[in-house]
């Protein structure tokens, strides 16, 4: 293998220089891909449209927060800021001009991509917990802004009803794949992000900042951009979100839950790893529905369950689900 | 090609480095030393970006480097190494020079090619057989040499080496000693180091400045600065010096 030197290796090649290429898992995703695909033709009862929706959105949370928490090592918790700001540019965008979803994603996410930079140039100075700290504040200052404008509603929200031309069963089949086509997406720019000159240089950043320097990679600029390409991608997800809930309220969009389900998926799943937020957010979505449909389940019990789950796998799994297949699993199931 | 005058670092009460004045002429491998604690490292870090002087003026090749970014500096052709090895950890060895390669210089923007040159490089400091393997399974040695190989990835004039041969075993002194040397001769480098083992200062420098409490006491070849009574003293101690001097 030494001999290859021409050959694209990702970022994670040394665990898996011993036993050669992959063959399993990218066909099994692809059979996994094709049956979501088909699965709304089949007009399943819509709690499991729903679910199945639900897990591409928060899987697409997770997958963004990676970016800048699982490449580049700035840990936030306070994704949802960029979220509630996608949410509320297409609610404003519907009530003010009528936009559409779809036609609203893309401005959706440059509001919220735009804003992180802004913020990210004094922020993404802090290391460690500050920046933790610093987002977390964050996203509660914002809430409470956009909670106090009239413009925007204030406390009252934005309703954002009739966006679509659908009837019900259409329109639950529609964000079904509009969040697919979204994960596919962000995922799809995590993959070509991990082997690109910026992947490498957000890597060295976070594994060592003082050391990326030194080599010349210069950081501030790669940071806010691993920023602004985060938030990008949670402002798209908050633009669907708001027309699948047809409501934007600061509470509902600006919930600190959502900022912990983001980091918590991907850190459970495997930060710093392609399929990490996405077997994260799949495995727990489906613990957090088990735990509130159950008789078990009481106001709360998820954060408990999460709180729990965080703890496990930071202590005995560092690197998550994927993490821990990487070292277990024989070759041909490794994960990369 | 680097000159320095009244460089001035202080922290607190503490002035780390005093008013230095220094030259690194071109091709020149230069020493510097000096006791714990004297400023050795304070000054690299000067040079290298990462403490902004209080006082006096760095330039490098006619730009200033007060101010200037640790990263900007390495782009215009200084690069430096860590005094405890600093590897990104999560990266393959050749990753880890890749990245020096890909941000480092100008030309090489595709991983592909910026790993094949890693490759090279690595082969040049002796590690071509490691390329593959995750930075935690390398020796001290290993570690000291793959910093080297992702300094030299950035393609520099002048090369800051911080202690980079401290800790390794008298075989793997000279095999480093060697290595350094070549560096001249075949890349035409000029070296600046930070190193405490004598022999290696004496075998390899053409020239020593030596800090003592953040000033410097003495600049010249090795051998003459090793007679001067300042810089024993600073070594041996006051006494030390006048009991060797007036023996009984």
């Amino acid at each position: 293998m030494a001999d290859t030197p021409k050959e694209l290796s990702p970022p994670v090649t040394a665990r898996r220089w011993a036993l050669g290429r992959p063959g399993v898992l990218p066909l099994l995703g692809l059979v996994a891909l094709a049956a979501l695909a088909v699965f709304p033709l089949v007009e399943p009862p819509i709690f499991y449209l729903r679910l199945l929706a639900t897990v591409f959105l928060f899987a697409t949370l997770a997958q963004s927060w990676n970016i800048l928490g699982g490449y580049t090592g700035y840990v936030s918790f306070g994704h949802v800021t960029f979220f509630g700001l996608g949410a509320y540019t297409a609610a404003l965008l519907f009530r003010e001009l009528g936009w559409p979803p779809y036609v609203a994603a893309v401005p959706a996410g440059l509001v919220a991509g735009l804003f992180a930079v802004v913020v990210g140039y004094p922020t993404l100075r802090l290391r460690g917990p500050y920046f933790g700290i610093a987002t977390l504040a964050l996203s509660f200052v914002v809430q409470l802004a956009i909670a106090n404008v009239p413009w925007t509603g204030a406390g009252e929200g934005i309703v954002v009803r009739g966006g679509l031309p659908f009837r019900r069963l259409a329109l639950e089949q529609f964000f079904y794949y509009a969040y697919l086509a979204l994960l596919l997406l962000t995922t799809l720019a995590v993959g070509v992000l991990e082997r690109s000159k910026l992947g490498y240089g957000l890597q060295a950043i976070r594994d060592d900042e003082d050391a990326a320097l030194s080599v010349g990679v210069p950081a501030t600029r790669l940071k806010l951009l691993a920023f602004g390409l985060s938030s990008f991608f949670a402002g798209a997800a908050g633009c669907f979100y708001v027309h699948q809930a047809s409501f934007a309220s600061p509470p509902d969009v600006f919930t600190l839950g959502i900022s912990i389900k983001a980091l918590v998926y991907a850190m459970v799943g495997g930060a710093g790893t392609l399929l990490g937020p996405l077997v994260g957010a799949a495995l727990m979505e489906l613990v957090n529905m088990a735990l509130t449909t159950s008789p078990l389940g009481t106001y709360g019990i998820d954060r408990i369950v999460f709180g729990a789950l965080l703890i496990i796998v930071v202590l005995a799994a560092p690197g998550g689900i994927v993490g821990l297949a990487r070292r277990r699993l024989p070759g041909p199931w490794r994960p990369r | 090609m680097l000159e320095g005058s009244g460089v001035t670092k202080r922290f607190g009460g503490l002035v780390a480095v005093d008013a230095v004045d220094l030259v690194v002429h071109e091709g020149e491998i230069v020493g510097l030393i000096g006791p714990n604690g004297s400023g050795k490292t304070t000054l690299f870090n000067c040079i290298a970006g990462y403490y902004r002087p209080d006082a006096g003026r760095l330039t490098f090749r006619g730009h200033s480097l007060v101010g200037r970014p640790p990263d900007a500096i390495c782009r215009l052709g200084i690069a430096r190494t860590f005094q405890l090895t600093r590897a990104f950890a999560d990266l393959s060895v050749a990753q880890n020079v890749a990245v020096g390669v890909l941000y480092g210089r100008a030309g090489i923007n595709r991983v592909g090619p910026a790993l094949a040159e890693a490759r090279r490089l690595l082969d040049y400091v002796g590690l071509g057989a490691m390329a593959d393997v995750r930075v935690g399974a390398l020796t001290l040695a290993q570690r000291k040499r793959l910093e080297l190989a992702r300094a030299l990835a950035t393609r520099p004039r002048l090369l800051l080496l911080d202690e980079s041969l401290a800790g390794l075993n008298p075989a793997e002194i000279a095999a480093a000693v060697e290595l350094l040397r070549r560096l001249r001769t075949e890349l035409g480098l000029t070296l600046l180091i930070v190193e405490h083992l004598m022999q290696v200062i004496m075998g390899l420098c053409d020239r020593v400045l030596v800090l003592d409490a953040g000033r410097k006491i003495a600049d010249g070849p090795p051998e003459a600065v090793a007679q001067e009574p300042a810089v024993r003293q600073a070594y041996l101690g006051t006494r030390a010096v006048r009991a060797a001097r007036e023996p009984g």
